[in-house]
């Protein structure tokens, strides 16, 4: 099975810089997961795999292979599209069974190979109908089964289960790890949703703006986020993170935000002294956050409870405000509580204790990470 | 207040439309004296007659023959030039350009255009053939050709107007569907017959309507370069209308022809549309 590989590739459409010196390897068999906010260059980052773009520097290989010449036809992948692409004035049947069609597969094992891929996907019933007698989720259900009859080695996945409701959208998505796991194929994935990302890739490739912020398991990302964008990007509600200034005081650091105080340890006051800085930016994830007797101080500025669990929005007290350079520098605060804990009142005062082994830094100015 | 908005509309079709509709009808009722402007009442006999007639027959049989030459040749050329027109390569806007210069081109200018290229003495095609020690052909003098020089004509003149619906109705199709099509292994040849060919077909289907309503109706050209000759060889119905109306002075059999072609045509269009609807893919 093929790796994919991106080294220092480049897609530019006018002037516009959809990738920019992308280098990436998508091993063998791999689940990657691409994500980033809209317009950052996912979906053309597929459509360079598939060949349906050229690239404008750089080089892009399939299984070791330069493909710069190689036509979409002949790479051996299947890809489903954003926009489903089903083809209108076929049948569902006609349009799962149009991949092997093409390549001549004879009429019978055409027919059992479909039946076999809708049933997967729950389509047996639709069979005969056309793309417009379908509903949104069926489409891109029809899209996927059409993608998967073929067993090619490479799966190009642009937001496969965006339009899927919650129950089939968790369906779906064991079917395609299933699938991964069985066929051993390279699949690579797209998606606007973060437990898509973090649930289903091997690896998880963070884009914006056409680059590349950071490749790693989920756990990887989730723990060490390479920057800010990330920190910002992956997990839901996102990392806060607050300006603070470096105190040094007879051997210990602290982080300073207004009124609260955060203690640094050793790594971490080590990790400020190597970046030689005086400022860093904060991080500290809304689950490492507890309210009770801590260094920060706040006030509660909303609750707002999804039912399993509740998320406080605080405002740190005396902090300063710097509303150009948001969300780094707007010092509110979000705490992910328990259902069952106590709520604390709108508008009162309160303590918060971070969890000081999960604290991260920021360079004030790169954004960069410089905490271990 | 319904009326009052009709009314303008109303009043123009009734002028415009059917009134003179209605008129030749009437017209076709009466029959006129050879010699002058005496004209009886001779009621559906007339109507009765030209169905009759073996020059009506012959007619309509020149009409049925040129429609079949005009008419799968055009949209078959008019979908080729656009297949290649919708390629996405450079300098493909000139050939665009080119491709739908005759629609700027009047009737007139095309005939005349066509009588110097078909010229026996000096027109291009015969100086080709004479080139290869061939007989000039008089290709508007011989029973044999004059309808398909006429034909050709026809064709050349409704190109721009051919390429350009169809060319419209490739832009409808989807970019994606032709890219899923290729990473699903068609060929260049199977994603024209899967999927360019059923996507048109509401496009064709609405050219092959047009086009065979223009050709029965067809009068500058056979005006211009045969007038209906030789032998009648191209006297199609329109023309044989206008024959029988200003040259023969016999309005009512003029008006009663005229009122059978437009039943023709209706139950022609009638049929087109209910057979082919049924194979056409509508969106
Ligand atoms: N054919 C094109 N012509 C010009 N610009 C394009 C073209 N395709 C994409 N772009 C630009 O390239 C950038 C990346 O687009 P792309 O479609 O890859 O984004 P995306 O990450 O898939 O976004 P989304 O999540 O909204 O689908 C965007 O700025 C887009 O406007
Ligand atoms: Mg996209």
């Amino acid at each position: 099975m093929p790796g994919v590989s991106f080294v220092e590739a480049t897609k530019k459409f006018d002037d516009v810089v959809a990738l920019d010196r992308l280098t990436l390897d998508v091993d063998d068999g791999e689940f990657l997961v691409l994500v980033g906010p809209s317009g950052c260059g996912k979906s053309t980052a597929l459509r360079l795999i598939a060949g349906l773009e050229e690239i404008t520097s750089g080089t892009l290989t399939i299984g070791g292979d330069d493909v710069t010449e190689v036509e979409p036809q002949d790479r051996d992948l299947a890809m489903v599209f954003q926009s489903y692409a089903l083809y209108p004035h076929k049948s569902v049947r006609q349009n799962i069974e149009f991949p092997l069609k093409s390549r001549k597969v004879p009429a019978d094992e055409r027919s059992a190979r479909a039946d076999q891929a809708a049933a997967l996907l729950g389509l047996s019933e639709l069979m005969d109908r056309r793309p417009a007698q379908l509903s949104g989720g069926q489409r891109q259900r029809v899209a996927l089964a059409r993608a998967i009859v073929r067993e090619p080695q490479v799966f190009l996945m642009d937001e496969p289960l965006s339009n899927l409701d919650a129950k089939t959208r968790v369906q779906t998505r064991a079917e395609l790890s299933d699938l991964h796991a069985t066929l051993g194929a390279t699949i690579i994935y797209v998606t606007h949703d973060q437990v898509e990302a973090m649930t289903m890739g091997t690896r998880i490739a963070v884009l914006n703006d056409g680059r590349l912020q950071q490749v790693g398991t989920p756990d990887e990302v989730y723990d060490r986020p390479a920057n800010l964008f990330v920190a910002g990007f992956i997990g839901s509600p996102p990392m806060n993170t607050v300006h603070a200034a470096v105190e040094r005081d007879d051997g210990s650091v602290t982080a300073r935000v207004g009124r609260s105080s955060v203690p640094l340890d050793g790594a971490l006051a080590a990790s400020v002294a190597a970046a030689s800085v005086d400022h860093v930016v904060l991080g500290v994830r809304p689950e490492h956050l507890t309210i009770g007797q801590g260094p920060m101080v706040a006030t509660v500025r909303n609750v707002e409870s999804l039912g399993h669990e509740r998320h406080v929005v605080c405002e740190l007290a005396g902090g300063p405000h710097d509303p150009d350079s948001s969300p780094v520098a707007a010092p509110l605060l979000i705490v992910r509580q328990s259902a069952d804990d106590a709520s604390p009142s709108v508008g009162s005062t309160v303590e918060l204790v971070p969890r000081l082994d999960q604290l991260h830094l920021f360079h004030p100015d790169t954004g960069e990470r410089i905490s271990p | 207040m319904a009326l009052m908005l009709l009314l303008p509309s109303l009043v123009v079709f009734g002028l415009f439309v059917y009134y003179p509709f209605g008129r030749t009808i009437w017209l076709g009722l009466f029959r006129t004296s050879p010699f002058g402007n005496r004209t009886t009442y001779v009621g559906f006999e007339q109507y009765a007659d030209v169905l009759a007639s073996s020059d009506f027959h012959h007619s309509l049989w020149v009409t049925l023959v040129f429609t079949v030459m005009t008419v799968p040749v055009g949209l078959a050329l008019g979908l080729g030039l656009a297949v290649l027109a919708h390629q996405r390569l450079s300098g493909v806007g000139i050939y665009r350009t080119i491709f739908s210069s005759t629609v700027a081109t009047s009737v007139a200018v095309a005939s005349l255009m066509f009588i110097a290229l078909l010229s026996p003495s000096v027109g291009l095609i015969n100086q080709i053939i004479k080139g290869f020690d061939g007989d000039p052909i008089y290709f508007l003098q011989r029973p044999g050709w004059a309808l398909i020089a006429v034909a050709a004509v026809t064709v050349w003149q409704n190109l721009g107007v051919t390429f350009i619906v169809i060319s419209a109705g490739l832009q409808s199709v989807p970019d994606d569907l032709y890219e899923s099509a290729r990473l699903d292994g068609a060929s260049a040849w199977m994603r024209f017959v899967d999927i360019t060919l059923p996507l048109v077909s509401p496009t064709l289907l609405f050219g092959f309507v047009v086009l065979t309503i223009t050709s029965f109706q067809t009068f500058g050209q056979i005006d211009l370069l045969t007038g209906g000759g030789p032998l009648d060889a191209t006297n199609l119905i329109v023309f044989s209308i206008y024959t029988e109306a200003f040259r023969n002075f016999n309005p009512g059999v003029a008006a009663a022809q005229a009122v059978v072609l437009f039943l023709i045509v209706l139950a022609l269009t009638v049929v087109q549309l209910k057979l082919v609807e049924r194979r056409v893919f509508y969106g």
